[in-house]
């Protein structure tokens, strides 16, 4: 019985694996992206370093009164009004609005409050295009669900990988170096073992903030099917905290309160320094301003809320004081608040976020070490499993493997090259790059579907290898912006993205040259000798 | 799964498509009707205050699916499995459809 449940186990845990790893790749590689998207989309805008341009609410009170004039003349009749503060040296004050028909934004000098040239810096999704991907495929809510379930199939696998394991602490030591298949088990058991914890956090908590969309059924077993049942869910989930401020329009014009009295009023009572400052209703005696604290922070508590102080937009009044200290939810709220900063690695700052980042790309690792030892065990040994397909079905899983692991490091480096290469003033250009992405990523299979696997292996790990050691060239080409011109100005986020990318791409060069070594080497596929062999695990 | 004697063919086949179907459709089913029936016992038993209980049983929800999609697997046989799912299913539709103060 129990060699029964170990060996179903395997089987599970080998074709649910490989069934869902492919899509599980993607999942995971831009999800480790995703990680550092704010830098990626610092780089991807490519915004000139302006001189002499003071950061945070050190933008003078002339820039803000500039930007109000300057908001007040484009879009008198708004919704909203955003001003984004400079957050790091060269920044500029950003401004953006939406009418009832359409959105615009601009830039202004933050010290002077001059309008900086258009469009400032590239459209584009930047690193949100990874985090999009990450959870929904770029797919709506057809990706949405099939991320899902491949998640699903992760846990499943996780679990059934643990099952059948004889030796979890030994295999942190073990490594057999050029054995093939052994090789690639070690691989695989180190990747998933180092890092094991972490792989059933992320996983697990992917699924479980979602879970109004992906599990409403006790939500409407409780609180019934109707329309408004999730709004009553909702309603008495945060009965705690405080009811959202609404201040419909009264049709009286009132003159818009002084900003930076505002945003300093705002870093009192907070302590948190000013991020943007948001105008609902301008133009309205009725008008509402709302002033946000940063998203990111060094901070000991795992829940962080962005602390925010509403104003009334004409007196000043304070209307409302959403502290950064997180107020007491109830318990299972506070539950489901711990698993969203636990999976958007909301806490601990820049060190939790490499963590992640590295853990993140020991999960792939592991996914990908799987896939491989897949084919290679079944290139050793082919056996029969689909009868007289058995041949093109492991030639298909091959080239998939290729694709899934390779094909989509050239689609995420290829989506920084299309952010390059595309005009900046082309109209559409973000939707551009995305396409760029998904052109790559689905062009790979049929590229490793023409060639054999071996040489698939090194072509698409050496042109994504070169694509990102070359990363820096382009940039310099094309924007006369390169790392170390971004070191030297204070902007290591943007010089992180530079370096690390091209790390990634000696890593993928190394890879490449593994691959061409041992096809030199002539481990050629070697045929199934034996036919009566079962399948292994 | 184990794969013994000669079931190579189309019951092997069949088997493993059943239990697929049972593992993905059949769990997601049961895991829904468990967890929605779970919540809506713990609100009649008041034990919980309801928006726990939707919480605490939606997000356990994702760990009972799995560990139905491994039992699906480890089963003897896929009519065992389909067997057993249909246990959960019937037993959590009965206190689903029991006049418990419910929605309101």
């Amino acid at each position: 019985m129990h060699g029964h449940f170990r060996q179903s186990m395997a089987w599970l845990h080998t074709w649910c694996g490989l069934v869902c790893g492919w899509l599980l790749c993607a999942v995971f590689l831009t999800g480790t992206l995703s990680v550092f998207r704010e830098p990626i989309t610092r780089w991807m805008q490519a915004r000139p370093v302006l001189q002499a341009a003071p950061v945070g609410d050190a933008a003078t009170a002339a820039a803000l009164a500039q930007a109000v004039r300057h908001l007040g003349r484009l879009a008198p009749d708004a919704r909203f009004w955003r001003i984004e503060l400079p957050q790091q040296p060269g920044d500029a004050l950003l401004l953006a609005w939406r009418t009832a028909r359409a959105a615009g934004q601009a830039a202004l000098h933050p010290a002077t409050g001059e309008p900086l040239p258009e469009p400032w810096g590239r459209a584009t999704e930047g690193g949100r295009h990874f985090m999009s991907f990450h959870y929904m495929l770029q797919w709506d809510a057809l990706g949405y669900w099939v991320v899902g379930g491949v998640s699903m199939g992760m846990l499943v696998a996780l679990v059934s990988g643990v099952a059948v394991h004889r030796r979890i602490f030994q295999d942190f030591f073990t490594f057999r170096r050029g054995k093939g298949p052994r090789s690639w088990l070690d691989a695989h058991n180190l990747s998933a073992v180092l890092p094991l914890p972490f792989l059933f956090m992320i996983v697990y908590t992917g699924l479980a903030i979602f879970y109004t969309g992906y599990m409403p059924w006790p939500l409407q077993a409780v609180y019934g099917t109707d329309d408004a049942a999730f709004r009553r869910y909702q309603a008495e989930l945060s009965h705690d905290g405080q009811a959202p401020l609404r201040r419909p329009r009264t049709g009286q014009p009132g003159a818009l309160h002084d900003l930076a009295p505002l945003l300093r009023q705002a870093q009192r009572l907070t302590g948190q320094p000013p991020r943007m400052a948001v105008v609902e209703q301008p133009g309205d005696r009725n008008a509402t301003v709302r002033v946000l604290g940063p998203r990111e922070r060094a901070s000991r508590t795992l829940r962080n809320p962005v602390s925010s102080v509403a104003f009334d937009g004409t007196t000043g009044a304070v209307l409302q004081v959403q502290s950064p200290e997180p107020a007491a939810a109830r318990a299972g709220e506070q539950a489901h608040q711990a698993m969203e900063a636990l999976h958007f690695a909301r806490f601990g700052g820049w060190t939790m976020k490499w963590l992640y980042f590295f853990s993140g790309l020991l999960g792939t690792a592991m996914v990908a070490s799987g896939l491989v030892l897949f084919a290679a065990k079944r290139r050793q040994k082919r056996g029969d499993a689909f009868g007289r397909a058995t041949g093109a079905v492991y030639r298909a899983v091959e080239a998939l493997n290729v694709a899934a692991v390779a094909g989509l490091c050239i689609a995420c480096v290829g989506f920084l090259y299309a952010n390059r290469l595309l005009p900046a003033d082309l109209p559409g250009r973000a939707a551009w790059e995305i396409r760029a992405f998904l052109a790559l990523w689905l062009l790979a299979p049929l590229h490793a579907a023409c060639r054999p696997a071996e040489r698939a292996w090194t072509e698409q790990l050496g042109a994504a290898a070169l694509l990102c050691v070359a990363l820096p060239l382009l940039n310099l080409a094309t924007t006369g912006q390169q790392f170390v011109g971004y070191a030297r100005a204070g902007d290591w986020q943007r010089a992180g993205v530079e370096i690390a990318t091209v790390v990634f791409g000696l890593a993928l060069a190394f890879a490449a040259r593994q691959a061409r070594r041992t096809r030199l080497r002539g481990h050629a596929p070697v045929r199934a000798r034996s036919r009566a062999g079962a399948v292994a695990p | 799964m184990t794969r013994g004697r000669a079931d190579t063919g189309w019951r092997h086949r069949r088997s493993i498509a059943s239990r697929v179907l049972a593992a993905t459709v059949g769990c997601y089913a049961g895991a829904a009707l468990a967890s929605a029936a779970l919540a809506r016992a713990l609100v009649a038993l008041s034990l919980v205050p309801r928006v726990d209980a939707v919480l605490w049983t939606s997000l356990g929800s994702f760990a009972l699916y799995a560990a139905g999609a491994l039992a699906v697997f480890g089963a003897a046989t896929a009519t065992r499995a389909w067997v057993g799912l249909g246990c959960v299913a019937l037993a959590s539709a009965a206190i689903l459809v029991l006049p418990l103060p419910g929605p309101g």
